[in-house]
């Protein structure tokens, strides 16, 4: 619990120095606030650890197939670091670049989610064959 | 968490602001932007292994 | 001594050699051996030892239904925390999920149709061996018309029915399933609409042979008789809950079964009424327990949240309720008839 106090008074303390700073020097204050998103967001990581580890559980349970699981977990990977990106872009006032950079992150969740698609015909096939 | 890296960040960059305004007052342009750049490349390094840190973390997790 | 050579060629002449006609019921398959009752003495003591010996063999599908639904439960609960991650994965992880839930329940929806399948085609069969049988009773009896009727209505609806059903209607169920399973995968509500008007046009195909039999049945004057409304009342809402689909037709229908029930005489047409109880409850009570669990495991699901998901899991019970009614309807036709056929000329 009080890692996420932590992180909360980090990111307060944050805002007050970008403000402070990045009166004079816009691209240190950047910095900081690149520095703090990237702090908490570790922090985050830590506590989804467990998550993650009673996701793979259930996945024994229920003797699911493991490549859906590994799709879906590459899949919010990439979200949650395209999102974090993508915010400091529009920080900075290049909401441009962190658009494109939405747009790769897109194209790439896509691609993952091909096999499921694959799957996804090849489970209709077999419905349909039985016809 | 390690809120001293912020600042770290935040104690270079009133450094950086304050010789760079002291070096320009004097006329020194060239070493003022040649200390803002030495500030940034430090800043820079230091959060280039968090992020690095990061990376390799979400990596682990999400089975890259 | 000429008189009495004319009485015993007189007697010699009509001496007319007679057979008795051995009226006796098919015999009932062997996989449907082990639900006979056992020297019944009434009708309803043997519809109860034909119950019970049914309700002993369910164990093992209540053990694999439910081991299906510890296996949805976990995909639900995997489904609803990684919701909760933020992040714009919604789509992919609805896929994902409809996609295991789909490959989990999709072997046992498969057996469970083969097997329903199978019970219409073991009923409609047994069916033909019997009810010449009865026709021929019936006949011996007196009731030459009514046989004629009876047999010639439950013939052409027998048919018809088993053949919608192994033609059409089976077809139908694997394309409402397919129909379900894209539509929650991929979220498009056009799939969904075409789901339920399958569904829809099933349950009104059965509806009206239904209907049309009963109808039949009816105008040929042979269901008639007192009731008792307590009873009646009893096995109305019995059956109208516990088949669904076609549960309202067939609990009017039960009139005459409760009514007939007191009528009944004839040994080879309570055996063959007994043998297609067994031949059916097998069958049902299977189909109904995975139904039952599916259908629970897609209410307590509703609770994850994943409204989508959850509805996939009800097209599945959906779908073996669909079965249900299928094999319910048949059965159900042939046990009228019988009972029509018993209670001989009115």
């Amino acid at each position: 619990m009080d890692k996420f106090l932590q992180g909360c008074a980090a990111v307060l303390i944050g805002v007050i120095l970008i403000l402070l700073i990045g009166k004079d020097r816009k691209d240190l204050g950047l910095l900081i606030s690149v520095g703090v998103s990237c702090m908490v967001a570790l922090t985050a990581m830590q506590y989804l650890k467990p998550v993650l580890d009673f996701i793979h559980r259930l996945e024994s349970v229920g003797n699911l197939e493991s490549t859906g699981i590994r799709i879906l977990l590459k899949v919010i990977g990439i979200g949650i670091l395209s999102e974090i990106a993508a915010l400091i872009c529009s920080d900075a006032g290049n909401s441009s670049l962190g658009k494109s950079l939405q747009y790769l992150s897109a194209a790439v969740m896509l691609w993952l989610s091909l096999p499921l698609f694959t799957m996804l015909m090849e489970l209709l096939q077999r419905i349909l064959g039985e016809l | 968490m390690e809120i001293d890296l912020i600042f770290k960040i935040a104690a270079i960059g009133i450094i950086v602001s304050i010789l760079n305004q002291v070096l320009s007052r004097s006329g020194r342009e060239e070493q003022a932007t040649m200390t803002t750049l030495a500030g940034l490349v430090v800043v820079l390094m230091m959060l280039a292994q968090k992020i690095a840190q990061l990376f390799d973390l979400v990596k682990t997790l999400f089975e890259f | 001594m000429r008189r009495i050579f004319i009485v015993i060629f007189l007697i010699l002449t009509i001496a007319y050699p007679v057979n008795a006609l051995e009226l006796t019921a098919p015999q009932v398959p062997e996989f449907a051996e082990e639900f006979m009752p056992p020297e019944p003495q009434n009708l309803q003591e043997g519809i109860r030892a034909v119950l019970l010996q049914a309700l002993q063999h369910i164990r093992p599908d209540l053990k694999s239904a439910s081991s299906v639904c510890i296996s949805i439960t976990a995909v639900m609960m995997l489904m609803s925390i990684l919701r909760t991650v933020p992040g714009s994965h919604e789509r992919v992880t609805n896929l994902a999920g409809a996609l295991a839930i789909s490959l989990l329940l999709l072997n046992t929806s498969g057996s469970m149709i083969n097997l329903a399948a199978e019970t219409v085609r073991q009923i409609s069969e047994y069916g033909k061996l019997l009810l010449p049988v009865m026709t021929a009773a019936l006949a011996a009896q007196g009731g030459l018309t009514s046989s004629a009727a009876i047999y010639a209505g439950t013939a052409l609806f027998d048919t018809l029915l088993s053949s919608l059903i192994s033609s059409i209607l089976i077809p139908m169920v694997y394309f409402y399933l397919a129909m379900s399973v894209a539509g929650c995968a991929i979220g498009e509500d056009m799939l969904k609409k075409c789901r339920d008007a399958i569904k829809w046009l099933m349950t009104w195909v059965l509806k009206t042979i239904l209907y049309i039999f009963t109808g039949y049945i009816t105008v040929t004057g042979v269901v008639s008789g007192t009731t008792d409304a307590s009873a009646l009342k009893a096995a109305k809402l019995t059956i109208s809950g516990v088949v669904p689909v076609v549960g309202g037709i067939l609990s009017d229908a039960s009139e005459a079964i409760l009514v007939s029930a007191g009528a009944v005489k004839n040994t080879a047409g309570i055996y063959g009424l007994f043998a297609v109880m067994a031949i059916w409850i097998g069958p049902f009570l299977k189909i109904g327990t995975h139904y039952l669990m599916f259908r629970i495991t897609g209410i307590m699901c509703s609770i994850f949240g994943g409204k989508g998901v959850s509805e996939l899991i009800q097209d599945f019970s959906s779908a073996l309720g669909l079965l249900l009614g299928m094999t319910g309807a048949l059965c159900l036709m042939l046990l009228i008839s019988l009972i029509c056929f018993m209670r001989g000329v009115a």
